[in-house]
């Protein structure tokens, strides 16, 4: 195996047309369409072997009501149809219904026990289900998450209307979207929502519970020890240490859309090798750009299995993939 | 090692007891005999209690610059009062002392007319070498036009701008920072998080919007390492290639400056060394929330040059800023 990646994005019929309305129709819209031979020829010519794919947004996070649970199946079993045709190829992250917590709890299980799934993507629930995961009503996500020994994916979702308003109005459009979503702010919105489940306490009840965070850890490698100079246990923040001590034992990076090699060094030198995972970000990002980062990361050679492919296999459970690692 | 610190605090003393910093002190848990509330209780002074927290850190020049709460918090006409009088302190310690202190206005930004014109009595009269303006002025940011006469001025006067964090407004901080238990959200809006992604960001809308088409001379300095921008900048201009006439790189090149005040940890400055280069870096402690020992360790301890060293502990600063064998220039 030459390299895992673990972002990858797909869409079902159903669920990308209840994507939010700014999200226009795109080139990209058929090849997150495709589970098939398109994708994996992209694959093949980049060396990549492994792509574990979830739900582009708004995901399941954008369904309500009584058609919510019975969509999110029918997106999660439809992704789970193309891991089956493509076992050593494909894997999957399950989307969930989390406009209901419980329903959400109960995909999750059947996601992985059933369609064996290897966790949950989420992408930031604020905007489309109007509270963070840290809202005490998820408290049986996490639990269910920590039981099946799975992982969290926290992926960026749409900010709310008041900050798009607030904050990223008023500028020539395309600018307003751009600088809401991938420029900046459903970044640094991924990163605060991590820092609100650390300041929540969910990893001190929840201290086996593993997240991953996409795009090179979303700034937080890179303002880390200045939110522990602020928010250490003598600011009265009722942890028992400060945020980077969670932040480093339950959380995992990926390299997702990033090209440059400054903020993936920095991730690296911050998290250390054994918590940063290859990724793309598939088909947002160009899967050249980013195999191209990766070949010129200038780290050692065991280090490099380690972030292409080694640490994607431990955290996911992909063991057999790592191990029958011979080049294809 | 010639150290010139680009973001150093100090406060009018009559706002010590005001119900901004009462409030904020509350809010985020600084008792007067906390840790920080001791080092906030320095920033009032501008005379010998600091020049020996400089002596003993080998800090050879502050450029002073007012912190929280600024003019631009208070009604207009209180604001440009306040204003002046906050410059006004500066210079006297700036007069005081001439080779150990300069000076960036503080300006009341809530007033835009008035705000440029006290940017150029701090320039023209008192010597200021620019201003400090911290982040939004009431919601609003530097791509609104209502602001751009204070760029304006700062253009034709040739200083530049410092762009410094600022609390949230009001419904950004109800819409993020609710929630959390004791005084955590309120430090996660501020130096904790918030505030920092904030002037990022900003610095992105002022791109957007045409400020720097508009002012093609204007330069900006960001604090804490880039506030993440350089961290995002690759990201960030893929992203914004298609809203914008040249990369975004081009205006970070162009048009800022970064300094190291409040993060004194390698991982981050060598990404902004990385992604900016070493004549665009400037050393800063950020007294008295930061410590200047810890400051002049880290520069001393950078893995670089020591031409960059130069470079970054004062050279860049004596340009920016005529500092020096610069002044006058």
């Amino acid at each position: 195996v030459r390299a895992i990646t673990i972002e990858e994005h797909f869409w079902t019929e159903d669920l990308s047309r209840v994507a939010a309305p700014e999200i226009k129709a795109s080139p990209l819209d058929e090849l997150l369409l495709d589970l098939g031979e398109r994708r994996l020829a992209e694959m093949d010519a980049n060396a990549i072997d492994v792509q574990v794919i979830g739900h582009t947004v708004p995901a399941a996070q954008g369904l309500r009501g009584a058609d919510a649970i019975r969509l999110t199946r029918q997106a999660n079993d439809a992704l789970a149809v193309a891991v089956r045709s493509h076992p050593t190829r494909f894997a999957g992250w399950a989307t969930l219904p989390t406009d209901d917590a419980h329903a959400a709890v109960e995909e999750l299980e059947r996601a992985v026990g059933e369609l064996g799934f290897v966790g949950a993507m989420v992408n930031s629930t604020l905007g489309t289900n109007g509270v963070f995961l840290d809202d005490p009503q998820f408290d049986p996500l996490f639990a269910a998450l920590e039981r099946l020994d799975v992982p969290l994916y926290l992926h960026p979702g749409f900010p709310p209307p008041v900050l798009r308003e607030l904050l990223y109005s008023d500028l020539p459009e395309p600018s307003c979207l751009s600088l809401a979503a991938g420029a900046w702010g459903w970044h640094s919105e991924v990163a605060l929502h991590l820092l609100r489940l650390v300041l929540a306490g969910v990893f001190e009840r929840y201290p086996n519970l593993r997240v991953v965070i996409g795009h090179g850890g979303e700034m937080l490698p890179f303002m880390l020890r200045r939110i522990d100079d602020f928010l250490a246990p003598e600011r009265g923040t009722g942890l028992q240490d400060v945020p980077s001590a969670y932040l480093l034992r339950n959380v995992w990076i990926t390299t997702s859309a990033m090209t440059a090699l400054p903020p993936v060094m920095c991730a690296l030198q911050v998290f250390g090798v054994d918590r940063v995972l290859f990724s793309v970000d598939y088909p947002y990002t160009p899967i050249a750009d980013c195999r191209a980062m990766l070949d010129a990361l200038p780290i050692s050679p065991a280090d490099k299995a380690k972030v292409a492919v080694g640490n994607a296999a431990a955290l996911l459970g992909l063991d057999a993939w790592s191990s029958s690692g011979k080049p294809r | 090692l010639r150290l010139i610190a680009l973001e150093e605090h100090y406060r009018l003393p009559s706002l010590e007891s005001s119900e901004a910093v009462l409030a904020f002190q509350r809010d985020a848990g600084f008792s007067s005999d906390s840790p920080m509330g001791r080092r906030m209780a320095k920033l009032s002074e501008l005379g010998e209690q600091r020049l020996d927290d400089m002596d003993a850190a080998g800090i050879d020049m502050q450029v002073l610059s007012h912190s929280h709460p600024t003019p631009a918090e208070f009604p207009p006409d209180e604001g440009v009062e306040l204003a002046r009088a906050a410059n006004d302190l500066a210079a006297r310690a700036v007069a005081a002392h001439p080779d150990r202190f300069v000076a960036f206005a503080t300006l009341p930004m809530s007033a835009p007319q008035a705000a440029a014109d006290e940017l150029e009595r701090s320039v023209s009269e008192l010597g200021f070498r620019g201003a400090l303006v911290n982040g939004h002025t009431d919601g609003r940011f530097f791509d609104d036009r209502s602001l751009w006469p204070v760029l304006e001025r700062a253009q034709r006067l040739d200083v530049p701008i410092y762009l410094h964090p600022v609390e949230p407004p009001e419904a950004v901080r109800r819409a993020y920072y609710e929630g959390l238990p004791g005084p955590a959200g309120k430090m996660l809006s501020a130096a904790g998080w918030g505030w920092h992604v904030d002037t990022g960001m900003h610095v992105l809308r002022m791109v957007l919007g045409g400020v720097f088409d508009e002012f093609p001379r204007l330069q900006l300095i960001v604090g804490h390492m880039g506030e993440a921008l350089p961290f995002m900048l690759a990201r960030s201009s893929q992203i914004l290639r298609p809203a914008l006439d040249k990369p975004l790189e081009q205006y970070v090149e162009e048009h800022l400056h970064f300094t190291t005040s409040g993060m004194f940890t390698y991982p981050p400055f060598l990404c902004l060394l990385l992604v900016v280069g070493a004549d665009r870096v400037m050393f800063a402690v950020d007294y008295p929330y930061s410590d200047n020992e810890e400051g002049r360790a880290f520069m001393l301890g950078a893995p670089i040059s020591e031409a960059d060293k130069e470079k970054i502990a004062y050279g860049n600063a004596e340009r920016l800023l005529r500092i020096g064998a610069h002044a006058g220039g």
